[in-house]
This record gives structure tokens, sequence and C-alpha cells, in this order.
């Protein structure tokens, strides 16, 4: 008696169905859209900027991020079909063609547009889909072997392109270990149930009593275990295997859900059944082979031993035979699990050796979180091949194995997107400046904090907006800096070490927001805050107190500057260089070289009186002294108010320059003033500073045109959205790559030049001012050389 | 293999078949296009030691296989040479920004470009009939300067020429070799250092004996008082200031000559606004430039003191920055050209003390000289002023200028649905026929809001004037716009000129027309060789002003034909060779030289090689 119906069955497996459906949907999309949603132009962080900056390279938009997770997943089910149809050796179910044909179709595809988009050789592209596409037409031949060793390489090889060195070998062996857990994954997914103790043991029985139950796919009967057509000899599925079954009604005792033979050493049982029900046995005759039997071997063939012909030994007794299985399937279960781990360990490998290097980092950033995942879904597809081997996970094996594919795929899928996320930045160091990126509600920030010492410490934080010096308001100021390519920063930033929150101001001369912190020896992290929102800074100050530098003072956004142009060539260059000092602290002698030409050149032209601005650095004291004796040298008065025919000479630091560059200009726009001309220390060439004038003349070692001083601009633009290049910087980038300066300076003429075309205020929006290149020397103007190298140098 | 199948065999061989194919039949958007391209670098030594050079680019295949094909119909190529820039993250930050406020990652994504790519010359095929029509067969990279701004080059070239072209950020003028087109070489170059009481290069005029006289619109590149090469001493503001010079350049590219612009008398004080101010006010930074060498006269016209602080971000400068003068000078010594007048040209029926950036003599871009033997004349036109100015002669001490065209009669035929289109139509090149019976005149068009928040704008293009009544007046000419029936029909005079042909370009668009233009003055002979014309009937134009501006354009290069009747029509054959859309865009991903991206061209001259040409 039959008491079941497949009414009660189907909606079982329809809850599964969608069930697993669901976890699918969620285990691939969650990666792939935070992938997508992070990577392309979401280079967020400033080691990846550094990267593209110093690549300079295409851009890894969403599309080229989406078609690298398309083509190296596709490779990957296209070498695990490989993979799982040489282990079949010419038997593969009828599901495993279709898959190597789709995915080794989307690699044929994938690679084409690559090649159309420029990212990929002519020979690249064939071989990627010759070898793809040789899979599937050698799936049931011996030869399928060598395409998907080849394809595999190739994964292997797309996914270490990222990297280098001991990275690039992790994200092989990454490769190799998720292609062969996803072949074998594949391999028990598409044997279904077929493969006895595996399989669900209820959904197998056919009651007598009724129509075949089950509609899962999963556990339907192959073609060859079908009633309608094993009794349908002229419809044999699998001729060359000259299948034929029989069906015999035989009373079974139900054991835990499995039918259970009555007569030992009868027929071959295959079905399920309820307890004290008939269930549909198959015999299977001997010479005629089942699925079940080809998994038998193909567990036998990877215990490399000559597989027991089990359908040419009638087992009638289920009990033996699933043992016989269970024994079987335990070789493939081992390469799973040690492919598995392999995968899981060089994923983790992988985190330790490129990061990210903190556990804030892992968990607070798209990286981590990524990079996370690429460790985590390889190590839940070992577990859930373990759970096979288990008495619960038998009877979930297809489930189980199915969910192992799709978790070591999109594991897969997460280390192929980590190329085209920003990597975090390496902790902090007792001494050494920190630069790093934040998310501070979503608002990406990148922060600087200097010199990493118990006691003051200059902060600066990328943006602009921020509240004047010494205001208390929380509310940023509407107007921009000039080089105010920048986005807004957060409305009343503060920062607080846990001595009290510091509000984040602008600096005269300078671009971007600072703040003084003090921060105690023993912390180990700063806290943004913005309103409601809040995010961490970790460092760690050590106990060893600096010397005092010119970060706390005026000077301290130039020499912060400098440390940035250290930064810039440590990460984009390469180098490995020690932080600079502050350049305020001393007059170098290149300069001093350089001012006492550019005095030499105002009193050889004719001025009659110089005003010196400086303030009382030691360089600027040490700068106003050269200038001085070389003015009494060509005996040129010194004067101590504007004049018409008077020479502007400033050098001092870039607040005081700033200062009075913009008052001098004013006054240009009244009266004839400085038509002598406005000369600036080398130092002063910032963007902050020398578009405070109308026209200013440096002397400098370089040309900001030449492509040593773009790339840095690029660089660091890139490094720290915001900040502006300066010489100061671009020096402190010389010295760490090992550049060079040209031998003698010469005379710059830094202006605005434009040509006004609003037409209205309303064409005001549009002009560039305001809003302009954040790696120009001079937004929305040019430095140009005026002279040769200047005499007495 | 032996035990595989001869279906699948036959399968996979049909496979590596198509995908091979497959692949090499498409071609891919990538610098493989232009794989094959040999780069051949001309270098000399700047003057102040370092190298220069220009590196041709030239698709060799794409040239050999032109020339063979216009030789079996006994032609030769022709040229079109466009001076273009490359356009970085100074160009386009501006809409970005807006659009993607707070975003850290947009910027950094901005910066990806921020290196800038070379500046260069493109050379695209311009043969009607040439297989390649519209081919950029050619691009001749400038280095190591780079963002140097491509401007202006001469206004025509000749056979013998070299040809001239200036940097507005970089101040540097090159001197180019193009008598082995499709390659260029290079002959010279001036550095900003050579240049000292000028800066801003804009226009070039080269003379019979081949040298060049080029504006600098800008000061002295140090402010104070700059001595010019006749001795003569002026003080400026500095670069990108006032007052500018004329600079004669010889082929090799040194500095002949520098004149002042400005006379040793100040200026109108309120017409000619300085920033900083000058003891002696002056209107003297001079953009276009035109020579009458048979008159012994030259013609040039003040637009802008080229640079601008923003004290008030919320606040326009000052219209008086935009100049609107016209000086004539006298060239009979060639290496010491004097200013001979300096002439306001009069404010129109428009003008108005409450808005004087629209009046009618406002930003005076552009002038052209008439051709022919018996006339002296010369025209001029103003950028925000939307109107032309004419002079019977330029060599009197005293030349009276008329506007003898409001823009708006043409401006509501290139875009019917606005009736205002004169003011601040962003006029640009101005260029009369080799036989003084056209002026033809480019306009950028007006955008939206520019003279209110109603103001719908305008669109641009290219209309032509018949003149030949109003020039063969001689002095006597009594045109004169005075009312608003002429602002808007045109003069009431019987010599005042009238549109003889118009057409749009990217008419759908507001202030998205051709800011330059050139006459193609070459026709191919029955002999098979080109030669000068009088009868152009090409005219090619640049959808580009200067990025930084605001005024960014579309950055296509399009070729205008003229029919007999005078009508101007688009020639829809001039297609890019990458969209297959008429006009050649130079916003692409790739070029000869590389994957250098988008590219802002601003002038052209239809030349062709010294072999070609008698």
């Amino acid at each position: 008696m039959t008491t079941s119906s497949s009414s009660t069955v189907r909606p079982v497996r329809r809850r599964h169905s969608s069930e697993w459906r669901r976890r699918t949907a969620v285990l691939v999309s969650t990666p792939v859209a935070l992938l997508v949603a992070t990577a392309g132009p979401a280079h967020a962080d400033a080691s990846d900027a550094l990267r593209v900056a110093a690549q300079l390279g295409p851009g890894h938009g969403p599309g080229a991020v989406l078609l690298r997770l398309v083509l190296l997943v596709a490779m990957a089910l296209t070498a695990g079909a490989g993979l799982a149809a040489s282990v079949f050796r010419g038997r593969g179910p009828r599901r495993l063609p279709a898959l190597a044909w789709g995915a080794a179709a989307v690699v044929a595809a994938g690679a084409e547009v690559a090649h159309l988009t420029g990212a990929s050789t002519m020979t690249g592209t064939i071989v990627a889909a010759l070898a793809a596409l040789a899979v599937p037409v050698l799936l049931t031949s011996r030869w399928v072997v060598a395409p998907t060793v080849a394809t595999t390489a190739l994964l292997a090889v797309g996914l270490g392109s990222a990297h280098s060195g001991g990275a690039f070998v992790l994200d092989v062996l990454y490769a190799v270990g998720a292609t062969v857990l996803v072949g074998v994954s594949l391999l028990g997914v598409l044997t279904g149930p077929a493969a006895g103790p595996g399989r669900s043991p209820d959904s197998r029985v056919r009651r007598d009593d009724g129509p075949v139950a089950p509609r899962d796919r999963a556990t339907r009967p192959d073609r060859a275990t079908r009633p309608d057509r094993a009794t349908r000899p002229d419809r044999a599925p699998a001729p060359r295997a000259e299948r034929r079954s029989t069906e015999l009604s035989v009373a079974v005792g139900v054991h835990r859900g499995a039918a259970v033979p009555a007569v030992d050493g009868g027929p071959a049982a295959a079905g399920t059944a309820a307890r004290g029900d008939t269930a549909t046995l198959r015999r299977t005759e001997p010479g005629v082979g089942s699925r079940a039997d080809v998994r038998a071997d193909l567990d036998a063939a990877t215990r490399r031993r000559p597989a027991p012909r089990t359908t040419q030994v009638p087992d009638a007794t289920g009990t033996r035979r699933a043992d016989r299985r269970a024994r079987a399937r335990k070789p493939l279960r081992r390469i799973a699990v040690v492919a598995g781990a392999i995968t899981t360990v060089a994923g983790l490998l992988q985190v330790l050796v490129s990061g990210p290097a903190t556990v804030d980092d892992v968990v607070a950033t798209p990286y981590g979180l990524v990079a996370l995942a690429g460790v985590l879904l390889p190590a839940v597809a070992t577990v859930l091949w373990v759970l096979v081997g288990t008495m619960a996970g038998r009877a979930r094996a297809v489930e189980l194995q199915r969910f192992a594919a799709i978790a070591t795929t999109a594991g897969l899928a997460a280390v192929a997107g980590l190329a085209a996320l920003p990597t975090p930045a390496p902790g902090a160091t007792p001494g050494e400046p920190l630069l790093r990126a934040v998310d501070l509600g979503g608002t990406q920030l990148a922060v600087l904090v200097a010199p990493m010492r118990p006691g003051p410490n200059l902060v600066q934080v990328s943006g602009s907006g921020y509240p004047a010096e010494g205001a208390t308001l929380a509310a940023p100021v509407a107007e921009r800096s000039h080089h105010g390519g920048a986005p807004t920063g957060p409305a009343g930033l503060t920062i607080d070490a846990g001595t009290g929150p510091v509000t984040v101001t602008t600096r005269d001369g300078a671009t971007g927001g600072w703040a003084v912190v003090d921060i105690p020896a023993g912390t180990d992290r700063l806290t943004l805050r913005a309103g409601p929102v809040d995010a961490s800074v970790p460092v760690d100050v050590g106990t060893t107190q600096g010397a005092p530098t010119a970060l706390g003072g005026t000077d301290g956004p130039e020499c912060v500057s400098a440390l940035l142009g250290t930064f810039v060539a440590r990460t984009a260059a390469g180098a490995e260089a020690p932080m600079p000092a502050c350049p305020s602290d001393v007059l170098a002698a290149g300069d001093a070289v350089s001012l006492r030409a550019m005095t030499n050149f105002v009193g050889e032209h004719g001025v009659a009186a110089i005003r010196l601005v400086s303030d009382d650095s030691p360089r600027s004291r040490a700068a106003a002294t050269v200038v001085r004796d070389e003015a009494a040298r060509h005996e040129v008065r010194l004067v101590d108010e504007p004049g018409a025919d008077v020479a502007l000479v400033v050098v001092g630091g870039w607040a005081q320059a700033a200062d009075t560059l913009r008052t001098a200009t004013q006054l240009a726009g009244e009266e004839p003033t400085y038509l002598g001309g406005t000369f600036l220390a080398p130092w002063l060439l910032t963007p902050s500073v020398v578009t405070q004038a109308q026209s200013s003349v440096l002397p400098l070692e370089f040309s900001p045109q030449d492509t040593g001083p773009q790339q840095y601009a690029a660089a660091l633009a890139a490094t720290f959205p915001g900040a502006a290049p300066s010489a100061s910087g671009y020096l402190a980038w010389v010295v760490a790559t090992r550049s060079a300066t040209d031998d003698r300076p010469r005379l710059y003429g830094a202006a605005p030049v434009d040509v006004p075309m609003m037409s209205g205020p309303g064409d005001m929006a549009d002009m560039g001012h305001g809003v302009v290149n954040p790696a120009a020397w001079f937004p929305g103007g040019t430095v140009v050389p005026v002279t040769g190298p200047l005499a007495g140098t | 293999m032996r035990n595989m199948s001869l279906r699948r065999k036959l399968l996979l061989g049909a496979l590596a078949v198509g995908v091979v194919g497959g692949v090499v039949a498409v071609p891919a958007t990538s610098d493989t296009a232009y794989a094959d391209i040999q780069a051949v670098r001309s270098t000399l030594t700047g003057a102040d030691g370092k190298d220069y050079w220009v590196e041709n680019h030239v698709d060799t295949d794409a040239v050999d296989s032109t020339r063979e094909a216009l030789a079996d119909q006994g032609r030769r190529p022709e040229y079109l040479v466009v001076w273009a820039g490359d356009e970085n993250v100074a160009d386009t930050v501006v809409p970005d920004v807006k659009n993607l406020p707070g975003s850290l990652a947009n910027t950094t994504e901005k910066v990806r470009n921020a290196l800038p790519g070379p500046d260069f010359m493109a050379v695209v095929d311009a043969t009607q009939g040439s297989p390649t029509y519209g081919k950029v067969v050619n691009t001749a990279t400038v280095g190591p300067l780079v963002e140097n701004e491509p401007h202006h080059m001469q206004y025509s070239w000749r056979k013998g020429d070299k040809i001239y072209a200036g940097g507005l950020y970089s101040a540097a003028t090159y001197v180019f070799d193009v008598s082995k087109l499709p390659a260029l070489s290079l002959s010279g170059i001036s550095l900003p250092s050579q240049t000292l009481c000028g800066s801003v290069p804009d226009a070039y005029w080269v003379l019979n004996d081949g040298t060049a006289y080029g504006t600098y619109m800008g000061g002295p590149v140090v402010p104070g008082p700059c001595t010019y090469t006749n001795g003569e001493v002026r003080t400026g503001n500095g670069f990108a200031g006032t007052p500018g010079a004329v600079v004669r350049f010889g082929p090799d590219g040194k500095n002949l000559v520098e004149a002042p612009a400005a006379t040793t008398t100040a200026e109108d004080p309120k017409q000619c606004l300085n920033m900083p101010s000058l003891g002696k006010p002056s209107c003297a930074n001079p953009h276009g430039i035109q020579v009458r060498e048979d008159l012994n006269a030259m013609v040039t016209s003040d637009y802008a003191e080229p640079r601008t602080i923003i004290l008030d971000p919320v606040k326009a400068p000052s219209p008086y920055l935009r100049r609107p003068t016209v000086r004539t000078w006298d060239i009979s010594d060639l290496n010491h050209p004097k200013v001979k007048a300096v002439s306001y040209l009069p404010e129109g029926p428009r003008s108005s003390a409450t808005d004087p950036l629209h009046n009618e003599n406002r930003a005076v871009m552009e002038t052209t000289v008439t051709n022919l033997p018996g006339h002296k004349g010369a025209f001029a036109m103003t950028m925000q002023g939307g109107a032309i100015f004419y002079t019977p002669d330029i060599t009197s001490d005293n030349p009276v200028w008329k506007e003898v065209f409001d823009n708006t009669a043409a401006m509501k035929l290139i875009d019917p649905a606005v009736a205002n289109g004169g003011p601040s139509d962003n006029g640009g090149w101005l260029q009369t026929s080799p036989d003084d019976t056209k002026l033809y005149h480019a306009v950028i068009g007006r955008k939206p809001g520019a003279l209110g928040k109603d103001d719908p704008g305008t669109a641009g293009g290219v209309f032509t004037l018949d003149i030949s009544q109003l020039v063969d007046a001689g002095d006597g000419f009594d045109c004169s716009i005075e009312t608003k029936d002429e602002i808007e029909n045109g003069g009431a005079g019987a010599d005042c000129p009238s549109v003889l042909g118009h057409v749009a370009i990217n008419p759908g668009s507001k202030a998205s027309g051709p800011h330059w233009g050139a006459l193609d003055n070459l026709e191919i002979g029955d002999d098979g060789f080109y030669h000068e014309t009088d009868q152009p009937r090409r005219i090619a134009t640049a959808n580009y002003f200067v990025a930084r501006t605001g005024l960014d354009g579309d950055h296509r290069v399009c070729i205008v034909d003229e029919a007999d009747d005078g009508s101007l029509a688009l020639d829809e054959g001039f297609r890019d060779e990458n969209s297959g859309q008429p006009c050649i865009n130079f916003n692409r991903k790739s070029w000869p030289h590389g994957a250098f991206g988008n590219a802002k061209p601003h002038s052209m001259l239809f030349v062709a090689a010294d072999d070609d040409i008698k």
C-alpha cells in the first residue's frame, strides 16, 4: 500500500528549490553587488588610487570589473566541467555538456568583448576562447584534460594578474584549488541522487500505487532509471550502453527512510519508500551501466585503482551497495576537502600578505569584506563537503554539493574582484606619519596624521569648505579655496583622541582641513565625528616623545606637503625613503642660491626698491638675510610700504605669503602697485599661494611642465584628493625617488591665463574658477620659464 | 586524437576557425587599431638648451593606398592640418565635480587622466573623393611641453609656407615644416624666455618672405618695464597682463622683432581697465592679425586682458577687461612695425551704459583685410558685441570704422527660434574671400541665460555676407547700422552687406557652434597639381574655443561646402572614421599616437605636400 503522493512531496521540493535559489542568489549577488558597487570608479583608497595614478592605464570601470568577474567565473565553471568530464570518462550526465557549453560560450564571448574593448590581445583572446570551447567539444573524450588544464592555467594567470611574487603564487593556488573544488562539486551535483548514499533516500522509491512523484530535477531519476523509459527498451536513453532495466515490486523494510531490499543478494534496489511500503526496484542486468555505476567508477577512479564493476555484480542488498558507494565517495570527498582547504588557506595567506592589515579594515572596508568573502566562501564549501560524509549530510548531499559549488564560485568571484578594489592602508607605526582613507558616513576622506608621536599631532583631512582657523563654529563656510577641486568636507568635522574634540579648520595658504590633536601615549584610535556619524582611525603613537617640529606651527601644512611627497614616492614609485624634516627648519642650499640669483635679477631689471616680507621661521630669517645682502650689493632700497615701482619679495611661509599677495592684489586693483614685480621664494610654489597674485615670478630648479612634476602632482591628487602640489612636496618626491632637478634655477612666471568669457552672472557657474584641476600646479593658470638659467648660479 | 570522432573534430575545427576569424575580422577599439604606425621624431634644440620635438605617427598603409587610389584618378592628396590639444582633467573636471559632489573616488578617477598627453597636429585626409576622406592619417605630437593649449596658426597656407602655431598657456610658438606632408618636421620653437615683452601668443600672419608676425596678447613675462627690440620701453603688469606685443619670427622660430602694441600715451582708462593698474592704461592685447604687405599696413584687434583673478566669486569680472580697439600699423620696415592708430570701435544702437558687456564694440577678437590691390579696407568683429565693423582705408592716419552688420540679422537664420541673436553670439573666425566679394564668419552661439534668466541662448554656425558693394564703395560708403530694423534685417544702406549663405552647426544645441574656420584655398588643376584659388568652395570649421573659459564645444571638425549661389551646406561626406557620422570627432579614445583620449581642435589649415602643389 502506498500512502504518499507527489502532492505531498512537491511543496517540499519547491520549498527546497526556492530556498536554494534564494540562498544562491544571496551568495552570488552579495559579493558581486559589493564588488560592482565599490569597484570601478570607486577608487576610494589612497593606495589603490596611487596604483591607478602610477599606472595611468585604462580604468577599471564597472564594466571592466564585471567582465573580469564573468570571465574568470566562467573559466572556473568550464574547467570544472572539464574536470568532471575527465573523471566521467565519456559517460557524463546530460546536464554536464549544457553547463560546459554555456560556460565556454561565456568565456569566448567575454574574451571577445575584452578584445574589442582593448583589454586583451588578439592572441590571448584566441587562446582563451579556443581553450574554453575545446572543453565541451572534447567533453566525452579523454582529450578533455588538455583544454581543462589550459583553461585552469588561464584562470590562474588571470586571477593572479593583479599581483606578483608570492601573492601571485597564492592566487594561482587559489584558482587551481577553486577549480578542483568546483569540478568535484559539479560532479556531485550533476550525478545527483543516483549516486546512492549521497542521494536523498526517500526520493528514490516509486510508489506502486501512483505515478512517479518527484519532480525536482535533482532528485528525478535519470533517464536510465525512469520507469516509463526503462519499461520501453526501444527508447533506451543510452544506446551505446545497451542498458536494460526491469522493475520488481518487492517488499522492503524502511530504515530511516531508506529502502532496504528484503532479499539480500537480489537485484540492485533504487528508490524510496515509506515505512511498510512496497518499493519499485530496478534490476540492472549484467553488462548494463547506470549513472550510479558510473559514479562508482568515478569514485574508484579517484582512488587510482580499478573500479569494481558493480553493474556486473548484481547486488540486491541496498545496504551493501550503499556501503560500497560510500567507500567509493570517500576519495572524491577527500579531494574536495583538500582542494577546499588549499583554497581557503591560499585566500587566508593572501589576506596576510596583501592586506588588510587591521581587523578594522577587514570588517569596515570593501576590500576587507570582499577578501573575507574570498576566504570564508571556500571554507564554507569545504565544510559542506565534510558534511557530505556525515550521515545527515548524505541525506542532502546534492544540495550540499550544489552550495559548495556556488560558494566556491562566489569566493572565486570575490577574489577576482579584489583587483578592482582599493587596498586598505597599512597600520600605524609610532614615529611614522599615517596616511589612510576613512569612510565617514559614506563620505570618503583622506586623513594624514603626523608625526605619530605622543603629544600634539597635525591632522590633515581632505575636502574643502571647513571653517576658518580659530573658528569653533561647526558649520562649513561657503567659500571654496582657490584649489577647490576637492569635494566639500563634512560639516562640523571634529577629531578626538580621547582628550576632547578638536574642530577641523582651514589654514591660509593651504588646502584641506587641519587640526592639531593632542594624542596621549597608548591611544589606539582617533575618532572623526561630524554630527551623528563618526569613524575611527587606528593610531599608534608609541611611548617615545618626538622632537618638536614645525608641524604644530604655521608652517605645518608645508611640512605635511613634504611628507605627502615622500608618501607618494613610496607608494606610487616604490621608493624607500625616510620621511623628510620640515622644510621651514632650515634654508636649503639650493634655495639660497635661487634667492640670491632672483634678487640679482631684480637688481639687474632696474627695480629701485624692494619690499621684503618674511617671518620668523629659521628658513625665512636666513632667506631674508640672503635677499638683503644681494639687494645691498645692487644698491636696491628696502622699503616697508607698497609702491608703484616697488618689487614685492616674499620669503615667509605659505600663510603669510597668501595673505600678503591677497592684499597686494586688492591694492593693485585700486592703484598701480608693485609694478616692479612680485617675486616669491621657491617654496611658495603651491596653488593656494600663487593664485592669490595676478602675476608672480619664482626661481625654480624644475619646470612644473616636466614629466616628473606632472607625475608627482597627479599621484598626489590621487593619493590625497584636494591636496595641492607644492615645491616642497615635489622636492621631497625627488629625494625619495632619486630623481634630479635642473642644474641651475630659472625664473618662472606664474599667472592665471584665462580669457574671460562670462557674458553675465549666469555664466559664472560655467567658469573654471573655483572648481579646477586637482593636479594642477596653477589651477586656471600657467607656470612657465621666463628666463634661462639665472646668472650667478 | 585518433579516438576523437570525425564529428567532434569537425566541430572543433569549425569552432577554431570561427573564433580566430571572429577575433581577427572584428576590429578592436584599442590601440591595436594603430598598431602598425611607426613613430618618426624631428628634434631640435631650443634656446634653453633643451630638446624639443615633433613626433609623427603616420598611418602609412592608409596614406600609401590613398595616394595610389588618387593617382589612378590623376589626383593628389590634400590635407587638413588641425592644431589640437590633449584634453585632460583640467578641461573636464568642472561639470563632473558638479554632478558628483563629495566623492573622493570620482576625484581619483578623474586624476587617472591627469597626466597630460601630448598636444599634436592632426593630419586629416581632406581630398574629396578619397577612399580615406576624413581619416586622421597622422598625429604629429609635440614635446616635451604639455598643456600648450594649442590655439591659432596663420589664417591660410600657401606653397612654401611654414606653419606657425602658438600655445596659449605655454607661451611658445612652434614652427613646422609641412613640405613632406603628411609628415611634419619641427623648424623652430620660440620659448617665453625669448619673447620677454609679450605672453599668451595668439595668431600669426606669414609674410611673403616666409617670416611671420605673431600677436602676443598678454603682457611682459615679468612685470615692470620691458625694453623692445626697437629700444622702446613699456611698463607692463606681467604675464598674461597688458600690454601685449607683436613678434616677427623667422622660419626657424627666432625672434626677429618684438614690437610694442601699446603706444607711448595712455589710452582710455575706463575702456582699458588693467589688473593690476598701469600708470598708462592700455587696451593693447592684440589677438587677430592680418597684413597687407602691398599697402605696408597691418591690422591687429585687441580682445581682452587674458587673465582674471576672481576677487568676488559671485561677481563677473569687469566688462572693461574686454577691449573695443583696433590697431593699424605701419610695416614699411618689417623689422620696425609701428602702431599708427588706435581706433575705438563705435558703440552701436544696441549699446547701453547698463550693460556695457554686450555693447556692439565689446571684445574685438578678429579682423580681416581686403585683398585686391584696389581695396584698402578691413573688417573687424566683436565676440560679445556680436557686430561687424568696417573701415575703408587701413593706411589712413585715422581710420574711420563703422558698424556695417549686426549679427542678429544672420543669427535668426541660423537659429530661427531666437530673435535677439547678436549680443554675445561668441563670434570668432572672420575672413574675406580672396576676391573681396564675401565675408565669412563663424559663431559659437550664445549660452542660455547669458542675457538673463529667460534667455534661451542661440545655436551657432557659419554665415557669409556679400560685401562686394561695400568694398567697391571705397571711402564714400554709407552703410552704418543705426536703427532697430537695421539690427534685425541688415543695414538699409545700398552698400550694406547682406547674408549670402548660412549653415547651422549643431543646430539643436546652444553655444555649440564653431569658433574657428579656414577657407580651402587650394584647388586641383588640370595638371593634377594643386594651385591656389581665389574661389574657395570649402570651409573647415572647429567646434572648440578654450575649455577653461567654459566654451568647450563638442570638439568636432566639419567641412562646409559653398554652392555657386553662395549657399552653405554641411559636407555629409566628411565623416568620422570611427562613428561614421558627419564631421571629424576629436573626442575619441585612440589616436595614431596612442590612447590619449579626447582632444581639443582649435584651428586648422588646408595644406598640400610640396610635391603636390604648384
